[in-house]
């Protein structure tokens, strides 16, 4: 009776084992291939169906290869590219693509990594096509968008029909000058920073000097004005009797301009002695 | 089959079967004494089976008995089927997803609450968080709210060739659990990889287009807006190109400026701005000063001189009265005070020759006399 246990156990096991090796099932993302001793049977699930489920194989002589069937990354790291006018740009990139054709994909590259792998250096001839062509003023700024494009395009073409995939998408992440030349960048936009802030001081001075020389300009013209109003008061004034103007403005100079100790030499018969004299002649 | 049909073709074998014992009979005549005793055998075991099913499920009936009574396999085997069973529960939060796979397939996305599915096999359940806003740093790293420039990261060449760093941040969530799940590999971050998300390679990428079709004054200056609002149009045009799922909620420019190498120079032209402005200002209010001394000299100069002309008016008025009294008393007053303040010398030079005088001398005594004289 033990033994046939052991008998009965053996047999459920092997039939779950059989039924384990005849399912499979195939997730919404991802697909799969069915191979007959290595020889390709059919694909499930490829990009653009929908045909995810519960699949039946012969056990023992199908085997299954399951793929992603998701937008997968691959990501390329910084690589010297020499443009057209021959300055080296350090460009790196992303590329987004699926498997498309599992059964190619699995005749050319087996794995996904080895898939990616292959994929990487079709995009590093791709890029080095597509840069090669353009100037580095049309990498960096004008026409990113348009090269990203043909490289996409351009990968589709060769690396699609070789590999069994679809690049979605290449996006080049950086475009940028070498490390040594970053340095000379720097140094330019110092000198450029020192051109605009020199001119900017130079720019205060002038105006400074405009804004002093106009205050002066409307000072002198103030000052002219009173000179004028005095001059046309006293001519007013004075001008009735030009004789005792002179006259009397003679005595208020006298007045203010000898200081104290001012040595006068006076002759004895001045205007001033006049009565000394008169006396002393009598 | 080859053994069902193979009198024919077979030279050597002659009609044997596959297992070498009888002719067109595969199973027949069976060697050895085994196979035939396994029926009866069987039937007993399936009996003994049901005999202790019973037991085990009979109320009562002692399954913790130990003597020699066999252990309740039946009630385990119900409880495992339990346990698988139950293991299909699963609770929602608020904000949260779950989508179901029913072998494999796409089957229904779950809310809040607590549901259940098939157990393993059968179906497959993912959870996502679709409400919760995530974010991308890039260019800079936050460690305890302080931020770490990232340079391979943060500087981007602008379209005038300069070198700008930014620092952004990409504020996004699910707009479509289903195409998330199941269209982008490492549509986000994966921090045990330290795989970069789709989302972030996007969001940098176009980031730095959009810079490259800039110039650097623009860019941290009054583009910045632009830029921002530049970066989440390309950058959700790419996702919805991908069937990501994603929505790009913001994107924040937290920092355009010139790179810390280069920092102080563009500095220097906004002190140079400051310093103009100072040197105007200054110009500015010295010509305040200058105006308005101006001012005040014309009006001092008028006033004093319509003050002299009046007094001068008066006298002359006076004058014509008496002009001769009025003449030498003007004369002498004036004389008697210029004379007191003088070094008077009293010469008379009808001698011919003229004298010489220690002028110096007389200046240099003088202080003292007036001294004296007050």
């Amino acid at each position: 009776m033990q033994r046939n246990f052991f008998i009965i156990a053996g047999a459920i096991l092997l039939a779950l084992i059989v039924i384990g090796q005849s399912m499979f099932i195939v997730r919404q993302d991802r697909q799969a291939i069915v191979l007959r001793f290595g020889e390709y049977v059919r694909v499930i699930n490829p990009p653009g169906t929908d045909q995810p489920g519960l699949y039946f194989k012969t056990p023992f002589v199908e085997t299954v290869i399951i793929y992603d069937r998701r937008n997968l990354g691959l990501t390329l790291g910084g690589q010297a590219y020499v443009a057209s006018d021959q300055e080296r740009l350090i460009v790196d990139a992303i590329v987004r693509w699926q498997i498309a054709d599992a059964r190619r994909f699995y005749q050319s590259a087996f794995t996904e990594q080895g898939g990616a792998d292959r994929l990487e250096v079709f995009t590093e001839a791709a890029m080095r096509r597509a840069l090669g062509g353009a100037s580095s003023n049309e990498i960096i700024s004008g026409r990113r968008a348009e090269l990203m494009q043909n490289i996409e395009n351009d990968l589709n073409r060769s690396a699609a029909t070789e590999l069994g995939v679809r690049v979605v998408d290449v996006r080049i992440r950086q475009a940028d000058l070498p490390d040594e030349t970053r340095e000379r960048v720097y140094e330019r936009m110092r000198s450029e920073r020192q051109q605009v802030a020199g001119r900017i001081r130079a720019e205060g001075e002038r105006d400074a000097a405009i804004i002093r020389a106009t205050a002066n300009e409307q000072a002198a013209r103030l000052r002219g004005e009173g000179d004028g109003q005095r001059a046309r008061i006293f001519a007013q004034a004075y001008g009735r009797d030009a004789e005792f103007a002179a006259f009397y403005r003679s005595m208020r100079a006298y007045d203010t301009a000898l200081d104290q100790g001012t040595p006068i030499v006076v002759p004895p018969d001045s205007d001033f002695f006049r009565y000394m004299q008169r006396r002393r002649a009598q | 089959m080859p053994w069902n049909d193979q009198s024919g073709g077979q030279s050597g074998g002659g009609g044997q079967g596959p297992w070498g014992s009888g002719p067109r009979k595969p199973w027949g005549q069976p060697p050895r004494q085994p196979p035939g005793n396994q029926n009866p055998d069987l039937d007993e075991m399936l009996r003994r089976f049901r005999d202790r099913m019973g037991m085990g499920g009979g109320p009562g009936s002692g399954a913790g008995g130990r003597s020699g009574r066999p252990f309740p396999w039946p009630l385990l085997a119900v409880v495992l089927f339990g346990g698988w069973l139950l293991s299909g529960l699963y609770t929602v939060d608020e904000g949260e997803r779950v989508v179901v796979m029913r072998l494999g397939d796409y089957n229904r996305t779950t809310g809040p609450g607590i549901h259940w599915r098939m157990p393993s096999p059968f179906e497959a359940s993912q959870k996502v968080n679709v409400t919760g806003q995530r974010t991308d740093e890039i260019g800079f790293t936050t460690i305890n709210r302080q931020t770490r420039d990232n340079p391979d990261e943060s500087l981007m060449i602008t379209g005038d060739r300069n070198i700008v760093e930014i620092h952004f941040r990409v504020v996004y969530n699910i707009k479509d659990v289903e195409n998330f799940v199941f269209n982008v590999r490492n549509p986000v971050n994966n921090p045990n990889t330290q795989e970069l998300g789709a989302v972030r390679q996007v969001a940098e990428s176009a980031m730095r287009e959009v810079i490259g079709q800039r110039n650097l004054e623009q860019i941290i200056t009054t583009d910045r807006a632009a830029v921002e609002q530049s970066v989440e149009e390309l950058t959700q045009a790419t996702l919805d190109d991908y069937a990501a799922g994603v929505q790009v909620l913001q994107v924040e420019l937290l920092r355009a400026a010139a790179p810390s190498a280069v920092i102080e120079a563009f500095n220097d032209v906004v002190n140079a701005g400051q310093d103009a402005e100072t040197l105007t200002n200054n110009a500015q209010r010295d010509t305040a000063r200058i105006v308005n001394e101006a001012e005040a000299y014309r009006e001092q100069v008028v006033r004093e001189a319509t003050g002299e002309a009046e007094r001068f008016t008066a006298i002359y008025n006076e004058y014509r009265q008496a002009p001769q009294v009025t003449r030498d008393r003007l004369y002498l007053e004036t004389m008697e005070r210029v004379y007191q303040r003088g070094n008077l010398i009293i010469l008379d030079q009808r001698g011919g020759a003229v004298p010489y005088l220690p002028l110096d001398g007389m200046v240099r005594r003088s202080p003292q006399t007036q001294e004296g004289a007050r």
